[in-house]
């Protein structure tokens, strides 16, 4: 059987895994006003803010690829050459270009866009 | 069964048994958790905050490209547009970086007309702009911190217009739960914006609204007219428009596309990892073989020992795994990413004028545990279990 202190423990761990699932539940309710307030912001600004950047000073695409569609730092051909961009080098959240979609669209023809 | 069930509850005991082991195991382990799962939150939150900037936001976004580089697009494209059957409103916008201050802070100006906004809003603190004629701003709070603005603060000609500068009122401060993308980000009327910037007749972009299932024929369209679109025009205009189901395919795409921060943490994982291995299977090994030694001199068989051990590990790893959520979501939630949050944020600071986005979802806690129990599993049951099948007069030895 085990100890006291070893029934503690368990129970410590038991309750620490409960309040770790709590936490992650409570996190997944919507706050009704700070939903509003986001959803009031995007409305106003016409959808901006995309990516990790809180400005255009150095990387507009990682402040939104809608400004940007592709990082200005962009040294694709050199091994490694994205992550010259500090957004991008050890981004939290990054995201392809917008371009090779252009680029897609461009090699389909002139007139893909025309039916 | 109820053998398997005590052998199992002696692994309880084995984790006081050895604090120092499981408090180091505990530590080493953490350092990798706990950074893994802020990150995970904080992207999961942005990502979150992004799918609101393009479900909010319009349907398509129309830029002009003047030798393959972006350029001002001309206003009198507009009427043009708005002719377009399926559209439903054009909004021209201006978004250009100006430096404030002393320190040349960086800032994001965004010339936007107020569009069908209720009176009673509530994304501003003060209000919004356009109801004088002066040049009246709603900054960012990030901004607003900076440089020591508040509601009322009037700034000097920070611009230069060749019809004459003017004063500027800070008529709003945004709320800083209302987005991440607020903190450096001044908003006014579009005339103000291009007053500021000095270039009139032209936007940034075109922000087009279409009626439910229009946004194709409509993106069509405009690409189709586009010379024609300028009233006089000779010259052949080219446009570029981003639709909303493309930067949808760029979120769900980002999702696969994590590359830095899972290096960054792989590192972390395996630097973490290899001190964990050391810590409990280097310098606990002769306290282990002496224990192992001792429970089979006193008859426990080779799978009771690794059945302890399993049990001490996984006990171990669910302590972690919970511990890491509770600290993260704390230092997210409770202390906003202090320290954290400019790292993976760039432009945060160390303590962010706003509300850090984050969400933790089941699926990197469960990654937590699973990570956590392969670590702690890892160094210990394989050298528990080569001890536990030596001789106990070998293991004691």
């Amino acid at each position: 059987m085990p100890t006291d202190m070893g029934k503690s423990l368990l129970l410590a761990v038991l309750l620490l895994t409960c309040l770790a699932a709590a936490l992650v539940a409570r996190d997944g309710l919507a706050d009704d006003a700070g939903e509003l307030r986001r959803r009031e912001f995007q409305a106003l600004v016409g959808g901006l803010g995309f990516g990790p950047a809180l400005d255009i000073s150095r990387c507009p695409n990682s402040f939104d690829p809608r400004l940007e569609p592709s990082c200005p730092q962009d040294c694709g051909p050199v091994p490694c050459g994205r992550i010259f961009c500090p957004f991008h080098a050890c981004s939290v959240f990054t995201y392809p270009s917008l371009e090779p979609v252009e680029a897609a669209r461009r090699h389909e023809g002139p007139h893909a866009d025309f039916p | 069964m109820q053998t398997f069930l005590e052998v199992g509850r002696t692994g309880l005991d084995a984790v006081l048994l050895h604090r120092g082991r499981s408090a180091a195991t505990i530590l080493c382990v953490l350092s990798l958790l706990l950074p893994y799962l802020v990150g995970l939150g904080i992207s999961k939150g942005i990502q979150d905050e992004a799918r609101r900037s393009v479900d909010f936001g319009s349907d398509l976004y129309v830029t002009r490209l003047v030798l393959g580089a972006k350029a001002p697009i001309p206003l009198n494209i507009v009427a043009g547009i708005r002719l377009i059957e399926g559209v439903k409103e054009v909004v021209p916008r201006i978004v250009g970086e100006i430096t404030l201050g002393k320190e040349h802070d960086s800032a994001v100006l965004l010339g936007v007309p107020v569009r069908h906004f209720p009176a009673e809003q509530h994304c501003v603190r003060g209000r919004l702009y356009g109801q004088s004629g002066r040049n009246e701003l709603v900054i960012g709070t990030e901004l607003a911190r900076r440089l020591g603005l508040d509601v009322g603060s009037v700034l000097p000609p920070f611009y230069h217009n060749t019809e004459g500068d003017r004063l500027s009122e800070v008529v709003g401060i945004f709320e800083s739960d209302a987005s991440q993308w607020q903190a450096n980000l001044i908003v006014t009327s579009f005339e103000t914006a291009a007053a500021i910037f000095d270039q009139q007749g032209m936007a940034t972009d075109l922000v087009v609204y279409c009626q439910p299932g229009y946004d194709a024929a409509v993106r069509t369209r405009i690409l189709q007219d586009a010379s024609h679109l300028v009233p006089l025009s000779t010259e052949a205009l080219h446009l570029r428009i981003t639709t909303r189901a493309e930067l949808r395919a760029l979120l769900d795409e980002g999702l696969m596309n994590r590359e830095g921060i899972f290096n960054v943490h792989y590192v972390m994982a395996f630097s973490a990892a290899i001190l964990v291995i050391l810590v409990t299977s280097g310098f606990g090994l002769v306290e282990r073989r002496r224990e192992i030694g001792i429970l089979k001199a006193t008859g426990w068989q080779t799978d009771q020992v690794r059945l302890r051990w399993v049990v001490q590990s996984l006990l171990l790893s669910m302590a972690l795994a919970g511990l890491a959520v509770v600290l993260g979501f704390a230092w997210l939630r409770w202390f906003n990413g202090f320290g954290v949050a400019g790292i993976f944020i760039a432009g945060a600071g160390a303590i962010p004028a706003f509300p850090v986005p984050f969400r933790l979802t089941p699926v990197p806690v469960m990654l937590a545990f699973f990570l956590s129990s392969v670590l702690v599993l890892s160094g210990s049951v394989f050298t528990s279990w080569r001890i536990a099948t030596a001789q106990p007069r070998e293991a004691l030895r």
